[in-house]
C-alpha cells in the first residue's frame, strides 16, 4: 500500500487560506497544531502535514470507499502517520515551487519507492511513457495506476497526484 | 427551508473554489464537489467553514467528512438546522 501526494505551493498560496479563523482545527489534530505554532516556517509545515495526510489516504484508499476525514490522520514530525490502528510511514522532499510526500505502510516499502516529477497534462500516460522508455504507466480494470518494468515485465504499485503545475507519479520498485 | 433555496445558497458559496462555471451553473442535488466541480480537499474545508458561518451551524468531523455531494450536504445542514431549532 503506497500512496503519494504533491502541492504546487504558489497555487495552495493562491487558492487556500490556512490562516482563516477556525480552519487549522478542522484538519490538525490538537497535538499537530502544537508542531505547527512551534515550527519555524508554519506555511510548510502546514502543507507538508496536509500532503502527509493525503499520502497517506491514498495508501489505504486504494482498496476502500474511505471517505477523507483529515483529524484521523495523525501526522509526527519525523514522517509517521497514525491512522486509526494503522501507522504509515512518509517522506517528505520540497523545493521553492513544490513539495511531494509518498506514504507506505511500513518502512520497507518507503525506501523502495521511486519517484518521477512531470508537467501536469491531461494526457499525462503518454508523456510520462515516452520520457521513459523502460517503463509504462497505465490503469489497471480498475482505474488504479499500474506501471509495468519493460525488462522483467513485473507489475508495480503506482500512485499518481496532480496540483496546479505538477503531476508526480511514485511507484514501489521491489527488486 | 427548501431545497431550491439551499441549492442557491450553496453555488453562491461554491463559487469561488471552482474553475468549472459550466457544471456549477446546471448544478443538482446529484453535482459531486471532487467530481463534477473539480474542487480540491483544501478548499472543501473552506466550503465547510463558509457553511457553517452562512448557516449558522457547527459540522462535525465525521459529517464533513460526508459532505462530498450536494444531496449530503443539504442532508447534513437540514439535520443541523433541525438540531439548533430543537
Amino acid at each position: 500500500m503506497i500512496g503519494n501526494d504533491i502541492v504546487d505551493l504558489a497555487k495552495a498560496a493562491k487558492d487556500s487560506n490556512w490562516k482563516r479563523k477556525g480552519y487549522l482545527k478542522k484538519v490538525f489534530t490538537l497535538g499537530e497544531q502544537e508542531l505547527i505554532f512551534s515550527s519555524k516556517d508554519l506555511n510548510v509545515i502546514v502543507w507538508q502535514f496536509w500532503s502527509m495526510k493525503e499520502a497517506a489516504y491514498k495508501a489505504i484508499g486504494r482498496n476502500t470507499n474511505l471517505l477523507f476525514n483529515p483529524l484521523l490522520f495523525n501526522c509526527a514530525l519525523n514522517g509517521e502517520v497514525d491512522y486509526m490502528e494503522e501507522r504509515f510511514y512518509s517522506k517528505t522532499v520540497m523545493d521553492s515551487t513544490n513539495l511531494h510526500t509518498v506514504a507506505a505502510n511500513s518502512q520497507q516499502y518507503l525506501d523502495k519507492i521511486c519517484t518521477h516529477l512531470l508537467p501536469n497534462t491531461t494526457d499525462y500516460l503518454s508523456a510520462f511513457n515516452l520520457k521513459h522508455c523502460d517503463l509504462e504507466l497505465k490503469k489497471d480494470k480498475n482505474g488504479l495506476p499500474l506501471l509495468l518494468t519493460k525488462q522483467d515485465g513485473l507489475k508495480h504499485l503506482a500512485s499518481v497526484s496532480h496540483h496546479g503545475h505538477y503531476l508526480a507519479v511514485a511507484y514501489l520498485n521491489c527488486s | 427551508m427548501n431545497n431550491e433555496k439551499m441549492i442557491n445558497d450553496l453555488k453562491e458559496i461554491i463559487t469561488p473554489y471552482t474553475e468549472n462555471k459550466e457544471a456549477l451553473n446546471s448544478i443538482t442535488e446529484q453535482t459531486d464537489f471532487l467530481v463534477d466541480l473539480k474542487i480540491n480537499s483544501a478548499n472543501l474545508v473552506d466550503i465547510i467553514l463558509d457553511i457553517e458561518e452562512k448557516f449558522n451551524i457547527e459540522i462535525d468531523n465525521d459529517s464533513m467528512a460526508k459532505m462530498l455531494n450536494v444531496k449530503a450536504t443539504i442532508a447534513i445542514i437540514q439535520e443541523k438546522l433541525a438540531a439548533n431549532a430543537g
